[in-house]
């Protein structure tokens, strides 16, 4: 009996020491967060002068409503959403598209088309950037949507994505389609789309994701601040000084908080999205 | 079906790349009016010049600040967070909640942290944003703390790949828990391991966002990446030299990742099948 | 029917020169090891792979060319092919959406034809339901479901009971029977199982390295096999192959037999045991030793050691047994024995 409670005991300690190492793990990860909210909503010189303490003083909650009349958020937002919308669209459409000619269709070339497209995995957007912003400008598309959106279309990891997923169709149903008398078009939008539907939900995801949080394409293809995404913004407020910083964090909250919003309630497949291709199955 | 992907990406993939090469042999004139050859010797020079150097330096060494410090959090938060709790999930949540932050915003998060100016911690002396020495560290942690949750995410996704039956036969062998870890655990996630720093490799490469942000490349030019440096080349003026910086980087990000690829498929353990 | 049908893949030769004519209405199976080229004949059938060479008649109309879907026929899969995302109803109702054929047909229609279909196979209840929340039986039957739907002249199935469990498979052989009764319907069945092509075919063709061996019914291909393939691959436990230079002088009461014969086959039920001193008659003689007994309830199978092999006799369950080591004699009528050539062809 003795042995039995001091294994209870055991384990009681262990789960305490876990909530315990896992709760200060959090507070680590979220001190930043709660400093800034503390930041944001405490008057920059009240602040400072009270030697930055760790809870707000004379909190003014009217600080998002200014940072949000101030710096032109609503447009921003409404135009980076605008931004990720086509770009996800425009992803999710050529992915699509180019995942089942690699999976399902036979043609010439078709590995080497396969190696050039995957290649330009190697190449990060950062190097292609100077030639890039001058082929946008030739174009006329700085400040525009097409000079945002375009060059982001298409891209190789979309398209193994859905080429790998798609191979895991079992042949038979491509059969039984054929034999349903399902053409391609059929195919692809009755059984292939619908079927990989929680690996295109999550394309889609971390599309948009990375798609509202990009900086230096923006940064490089405008220079009217009206054009100016949420990222932005944000460095717009940052260069400020020390009077306005209030409003340069509460501007970057409400930037994060679509975001956070489509992170809590489509945690599973943005994870499954974002670990494609580290963890296999 | 595949036309709009091969115009899109011969367009913005493959174009940019020849032209880099063209924009590096001509320079244009102030206005960008006119192109004069300059020829191979361009690259010779920008590529053994100083600013190049610098620049590869500074990347390099942002890469070494975030890259193994960011790995090993990760894997301790999803180690930490890999266990059977009540609202464990809670946890997990928080852990992965800086993929909610762009670069961007994180950026702002440690401006009002550590911001000379106006930061919390501005005079922290490791890691002052006013002191060459220790500005890169400032940036640095802003952008390990925005992975945070994106290499946590990855590892635990591993973890979770790990068969319990394999860790109950080690515990029957006699292994503890922490040779449970060492032993069966890390060689089976390692390819995950693997993946995951070559991500976070090529993206330090090219970090920009942080450190216009919080630095604008300061102080004395102490934080100008090489990104910052090519982005800052742009003008007719000094664009030559940005396309052949270009050409530089994507040589080194590609022999990073080939190496790390050829290296790590060597390594680790592809466990399984 | 098939003329002279051959499939290649590479340089590896899975169908080679196939003729094969199918009858209206008939339960014909396609019987073979796996990997002897049987579902590729069927994949060509449906027009889901093109033979390298040979013709395939559909009624009068050479086939070769045209799209699976106008062929008129329907194919049950081995793993059932059936879309996941899609329920019962909806898989059912599949067939009928591709172009071609009676699309045209309304909404009511087609609603009317998958409840036909549903009924037939008595899936009425289940019609909501997605395949991962069915059984593997109703996932089987809907697959039938899916292939009747249209009525095609023609059902291809692919060891369509090979995922089944035991004891539902021997029910589903006599609900298949019944369905093809029902259907009035030509079926081309697939499987490596010879109690399935014995049980249910009119016909059975008996296939091994993409080679047919021999075309007839299940009878008939048992008690009169063309070749020792086919005489091996029917019947459990398999018939006994004897070489006849093996066989004793003394147990060789077997008269002439047929010039060039090199082994006998013998079929397990044809061999009974004989006591020393019983007369023997006309019986040839196999002398050896017990090595075990296999009782299966209903009737017990001996193994005896004849020389250098295992000799199986079929025995009724309560019949005494030598036990384990000691001397059996077993018989057989000499009319009884199958005499095949050094190549496994039947010498007559």
């Amino acid at each position: 009996m003795a042995v039995g409670d001091r294994r209870v005991l055991g384990r009681t300690l262990r789960t305490t020491g876990s909530y315990l190492l896992l709760s200060l793990l959090s507070v680590v990860i979220l001190l930043p967060v709660w400093l800034m909210i503390v930041r944001a909503v405490s008057p920059p010189f009240v602040y400072i002068d009270r030697g930055q303490p760790w809870f707000p003083v004379e909190a003014d909650w009217g600080v998002f409503a200014d940072a949000w009349s101030a710096s032109d958020l609503g447009r921003a937002m409404a135009l980076s959403l605008a931004v990720a919308a086509i770009i996800t669209v425009g992803q999710l459409l050529t992915s699509i598209m180019a995942g089942y000619a690699f999976a399902f269709l036979d043609f010439p070339l078709k590995r080497i088309l396969f190696v050039v497209i995957l290649a330009t995995m190697l190449l990060p957007a950062e190097v292609t950037l100077v030639a890039n912003v001058r082929t946008i400008r030739e174009l006329g598309w700085l400040d525009s949507l097409p000079g945002l959106t375009v060059p982001s279309l298409a891209t190789a990891f979309g398209i193994f994505l859905l080429r790998q997923t798609f191979l895991g169709i079992p042949p038979e149903l491509r059969d039984a389609a054929l034999l349903d008398g399902f053409g391609h078009y059929r195919f692809l939008r009755r059984v292939v789309v619908p079927i990989s539907r929680p690996t295109i939900g999550s394309l889609a995801l971390i599309t948009m994701l990375g798609a509202w949080g990009s900086y230096l394409w923006p940064r490089a293809v405008t220079t009217d601040p009206s054009w100016n995404t949420v990222q932005l913004v944000l460095r717009q407020l940052t260069t400020q000084e020390v009077d306005s910083a209030n409003l340069a964090v509460a501007a970057a909250i409400i930037s994060a908080v679509p975001i956070l919003v489509l992170l809590l309630v489509f945690q599973r497949q943005i994870i499954r999205g974002l670990s494609a291709g580290a963890v296999k199955g | 079906m595949l036309l709009p992907t091969l115009v899109l990406l011969g367009v913005f993939a493959y174009f940019p790349l020849t032209r880099l090469v063209h924009m590096g042999l001509w320079r244009p004139n102030r206005f960008g009016t006119r192109e004069t050859w300059v020829g191979p010797a361009n690259f010779v020079e920008v590529l053994t010049g100083e600013d190049f150097r610098t620049g590869v330096w500074i990347s390099a060494r942002y890469v070494l600040l975030t890259v193994p410090i960011g790995l090993l959090l990760g894997l301790v938060l999803a180690l930490a967070a890999h266990r059977r709790l009540k609202g464990i999930r809670v946890f997990q949540t928080v852990f992965s909640s800086t993929i909610a932050s762009s670069a961007a915003v994180s950026a702002v998060v440690f401006y009002s942290l550590i911001n000379p100016k106006i930061g919390r911690f501005g005079d922290v002396s490791w890691l002052s944003l006013a002191d060459p020495d220790t500005a890169l560290r400032g940036v640095a942690l802003s952008s390990i703390w925005q992975n945070l949750g994106l290499t946590f995410v990855i590892v635990l996704a591993a973890l979770q790949t790990v068969p319990d039956e394999l860790l109950e036969a080690a515990a029957l062998d006699g292994f503890g828990s922490v040779r449970r870890t060492t032993k069966v655990v890390l060689p089976l996630i390692s390819p995950a391991l693997a993946f995951l720093g070559v991500v976070l490799m090529v993206s330090a490469f090219q970090s920009f966002a942080q450190v216009e942000l919080l630095t604008g490349g300061g102080p004395a030019g102490s934080t100008e990446t090489l990104v910052f440096k090519i982005f800052e080349r742009q003008s007719p003026g000094s664009i030559s030299e940005g396309a052949v910086m270009s050409i530089g980087m994507f040589a080194i990000t590609f022999v990073m990742t080939m190496v790390q690829l050829t290296l790590t498929s060597r390594k680790v353990h592809y466990g399984g099948r | 029917m098939l003329d002279g049908l051959t499939k290649r893949f590479g340089d590896l030769q899975v169908v080679d020169h196939l003729s094969l004519e199918i009858h209206d209405r008939e339960f014909f199976v396609l019987l073979g090891p796996s990997g002897c080229g049987k579902t590729t004949v069927l994949r060509m059938m449906a027009g889901l792979d093109a033979p390298t060479s040979g013709t395939i008649t559909l009624g009068d109309t050479v086939v070769n060319h045209l799209d699976p879907r106008r062929r008129d026929v329907a194919m049950v899969f081995q793993s059932y092919a059936l879309y996941p995302h899609m329920t019962v109803a909806e898989n059912i109702e599949a067939p009928l959406l591709g172009r071609g054929g009676s699309r045209r047909e309304g909404r009511a229609a087609r609603a009317r034809q998958v409840r036909e279909a549903a009924e037939i196979l008595g899936l009425g209840e289940l019609l909501g339901r997605k395949p991962a929340a069915l059984s593997g039986g109703q996932r089987q039957r809907v697959a039938l479901a899916r292939a009747l739907v249209r009525r095609p002249q023609l059902f291809l199935m692919d060891e369509p009971l090979s995922n089944l469990d035991a004891k539902l498979r021997t029910r589903t052989r006599l609900d298949l029977v019944d369905l093809w009764r029902q259907l009035d319907a030509t079926i081309v069945f697939v499987t490596h199982d010879q109690v399935e092509a014995m049980t249910m075919a009119t016909r059975i063709a008996v296939m091994a390295d993409g080679i047919l061996h021999q075309v007839g019914a299940p009878t008939d291909v048992y008690d009169d096999p063309d070749d020792l393939f086919a005489a091996t691959f029917l019947g459990s436990p398999p018939i006994n192959v004897l070489e006849v230079a093996d066989l004793e002088p003394s147990t060789n009461g077997l008269g002439p037999l047929p010039t060039g014969t090199t082994q006998l086959g013998v079929r397990p039920e044809h061999l009974r045991t004989v006591s020393e001193d019983a007369p023997a008659g006309e019986l040839a003689l196999l002398r050896g030793t017990v090595r075990g007994r296999e009782a299966l309830g209903h009737e017990v199978h001996v193994v005896a050691r004849v020389g250098a092999r295992d000799v199986v006799a079929r025995q009724p369950a309560h019949d005494a047994t030598p036990a384990p080591g000691s001397p059996i004699i077993l018989g057989f009528h000499p009319s009884d024995a199958l005499a095949f050539d050094r190549d496994g062809a039947r010498v007559r």
